[in-house]
């Protein structure tokens, strides 16, 4: 195993050296034969005595021959034959040159070595990094929109992309850290290698080329080398999210999936929807339509898997689902409504009634953005209140979409990323949302209600904190002295009668979950508390707690002064004071 | 048989012999060393080295590392050579003689160690 990981260097020094063996061979012997010519031919001096020139002048008149420089004819002028041999040297050594320069320039531009040396840069850059780094491989909508947030949010980033023309957008992306990246095979062995897959620095393997194969090899073999780094995965289809699943991906990711669950969601359980929406840990995307899709008929227009998860996840809700595609799929029961087409054309989109008051919406979901777009314009001439959703597949006709003004756009590579995204930054906070499903829509509405209230409507941030030297170094510190309420850290630091706008949403203690905590709950060495706070507020928070001096302010209300120094004049004051 | 094998082994070979042949005579003797056999051996030699260039095996590394020390000798014993009769007012005296054939007896072990190695690997090879 140990042999395994240790990764050779591609040997770019042989391989130059190899190359060279012909050119320098060439030139050795051409600057041999023009040496001894020079020594052999004889020569005269000015006065006309005959002289043969030595081996060190021959070479230094060869040598600034061969370069071109020309310092003409030392020691003495030449004889006719010297000149004549001169010439064919000049021609002899030149083109030597020519070619040994021809040979270099050829290699350096030869796509193999290049590779080699990227290889060799790339593999150097990542076993410096000194910081925590996420994987990711495949660099497209959804590899640059992870790679964008995690550098956002002061992580490192290291990128293995196939198609070698998708990394040079990296370099154009103004990314708040340097991302070592490398185009190759990026489920080859020696890349994900390469890429750092058994660095003790590496926090986990993002797969989320779109190519359902390559992300089953990624995740295996990250499974095989590194047994305890999380593989996150993005699976297209259900043969390779069970496949994934079986060796122990620790979470795959499906759009559709994820789409079909949410639509679902927002139709039965609004304000649960909302929730989700509300602490989703993208701060840029603010809430966006007020507008929810509405329980009824709906005219789904998606051939292949996200129709087929639509019409399950519909179908214990109060919806109907018309499907439209251009063949009946062999998994829809013979009662089932389908309407042949595409959806593009009126009459299609009328046959599966839109045009009857209980329909309620659209969905275009192929995979081509033009047909979406045409679907969507053609139901809007129909039926122009209807909610409309359509699918966008290209990132690029984003644009596009936006001006269309739809209800909801649904972009498999964002919801991909906004997945990832919050099971790397929080992951706690997926079991809270599963948690809070239990509570009744009335209830959850209210508890959106309060938090918006107190925390605003613009996404909070969330954090969880163990207790401990680590994450909560003041707390620690203070817990065996005096008991510490959950209360006492969301108050102000600054002003420690108001409280901060945060709230704690969940509390772990000895792997059991307690959801939405009293605020008199006592803290215990080993807790993980995950706090939700505007996104002004989690400063303070951790200033709290981490420094001991504000620690003990926000407890007691006392401000002492700190420093050997102070504590020492501190100390002789207090005695003093007394007295009077 | 190998024609890269045959120039490898035969370049290898005449560097040797070369060396040798300018090594022998009197050890002084300016009259017993000839600077075109040293020019010859020089040249030889370096092409012996930019054949063994690239080799990734550990015996190419310690045959191309012999071939450096014996470049280097000769380079030594050449630049001396030079210096004597053309830069100093000293001449090709029997001091400065025995230095270059000295330098030269150098490079000739260098070069012995690299037939040695050469033939220890061919007779390895059982072909």
């Amino acid at each position: 195993m140990e042999q395994l990981l240790h990764l050779r260097r591609h040997s770019v020094v042989p391989m130059v050296l190899r190359r060279m063996r012909a050119p320098l061979i060439t030139l050795i012997v051409s600057y041999s034969v023009s040496v001894l010519g020079l020594v052999l031919i004889p020569g005269a001096s000015a006065d006309g005595t005959p002289y043969r020139m030595d081996f060190l002048n021959a070479f230094y008149v060869v040598s600034y021959t061969a370069t071109t420089i020309g310092f003409g004819e030392i020691p003495h002028a030449y004889s006719g034959v010297q000149r004549l041999w001169m010439t064919l040297s000049l021609y002899l050594v030149v083109i030597a040159w020519f070619y040994a320069i021809g040979t270099i320039v050829g290699l350096v531009r030869d796509p193999a070595f290049q590779q080699a040396v990227t290889w060799n840069r790339f593999r150097h850059q990542v076993q410096g990094l000194a910081e925590p780094f996420h994987l990711v491989c495949g660099y497209g909508d959804t590899g640059a929109q992870l790679v964008q947030e995690i550098t956002d949010g002061d992580g490192r980033a290291v990128v293995l992309e196939r198609v070698e023309g998708h990394t040079y957008e990296l370099g154009i992306e103004d990314l708040r850290s340097y991302v070592p990246r490398f185009s190759g095979d990026d489920s080859n062995v020696d890349n994900l290698l390469a890429a750092g897959i058994t660095q003790a620095h590496c926090r986990s393997v993002l797969a989320v080329t779109d190519d359902d194969h390559a992300n089953l090899q990624i995740a295996i073999t990250a499974k095989l080398l590194n047994p305890s780094l999380p593989v996150i995965a993005r699976s297209g289809n259900d043969e390779t999210h069970a496949n994934m699943a079986s060796f122990g991906t620790d979470y795959i990711v499906s759009a559709f999936d994820t789409f079909a669950g949410g639509f679902a969601m927002a139709i039965e359980s609004p304000r649960l929807h909302r929730v989700y929406e509300w602490m989703s840990p993208r701060p840029e995307i603010p809430l966006t339509s007020e507008r929810l899709p509405p329980p009824g008929r709906w005219i789904v227009c998606a051939p292949g898997r996200l129709g087929k998860r639509l019409c399950q996840r519909l179908a214990p809700t109060d919806t109907e689902v018309v499907l439209v595609s251009a063949e009946k799929p062999a998994w829809m029961a013979a009662d089932q409504p389908h309407v042949p087409g595409k959806g593009t054309e009126a009459e299609t989109l009328k046959q599966a009634g839109i045009e009857g008051q209980d329909t309620v919406g659209v969905i275009a979901g192929t995979d081509d953005d033009a047909d979406n777009l045409s679907i969507v314009m053609t139901a809007r001439e129909l039926r122009p209140e209807l909610f409309i959703t359509a699918r966008l597949n290209a990132r690029a006709n984003r644009r596009v979409f936006e001006a269309a003004e739809l209800d909801m756009i649904m972009e498999p590579s964002g919801i991909i990323a906004l997945r990832i995204m919050r099971v790397l930054s929080t992951p706690r906070l997926p079991q809270f949302l599963r948690r809070l499903r239990d509570y009744d829509d009335a209830r959850i509405g209210e508890l959106l209600e309060h938090w918006q209230q107190l925390m605003g409507t613009e996404t909070p941030r969330i954090r969880a904190f163990t207790v401990g030297p680590q994450e909560m170094p003041a707390v620690a510190d203070a817990l065996p002295r005096r008991p510490v309420t959950l209360e006492a850290l969301l108050r102000d630091p600054r002003q420690r009668d108001e409280t901060l706008p945060a709230e704690v949403l969940m509390l772990e203690r000895d792997g059991e979950l307690t959801l939405l905590p009293e605020p008199g709950v006592r803290l215990e060495i080993g807790d993980t508390v995950l706090i939700c706070a505007r996104a002004d507020a989690l400063g303070p928070l951790s200033w709290t707690v981490n420094n001991l001096d504000v620690f003990r302010y926000v407890m007691t209300g006392e401000q002492r002064p700190d420093g050997w120094l102070w504590r020492r004049l501190a100390e002789r004051r207090v005695p003093e004071h007394r007295r009077a | 048989m190998n024609l890269e094998k045959v120039i490898f082994g035969f370049f290898i070979l005449l560097a040797l012999t070369l060396n040798f042949g300018f090594f022998l005579g009197e050890f002084d003797n300016p009259d017993h060393h000839n600077v075109y056999e040293l020019f010859a051996a020089l040249l030889v030699s370096l092409i012996a080295t930019v054949l063994k260039f690239g080799e990734r095996t550990q015996i190419g590394a310690v045959l191309l590392a012999s071939s450096l020390v014996a470049d280097l000798q000769l380079i030594a014993a050449a630049v001396l050579w030079g210096a004597a009769m053309s830069l100093s007012e000293v001449g090709m005296t029997s001091a400065v003689m025995a230095s270059i054939v000295s330098l030269s007896g150098g490079a000739l072990l260098a070069n012995l160690a690299s037939v040695t190695i050469l033939i220890v690997e061919t007779v390895g090879m059982h072909r």
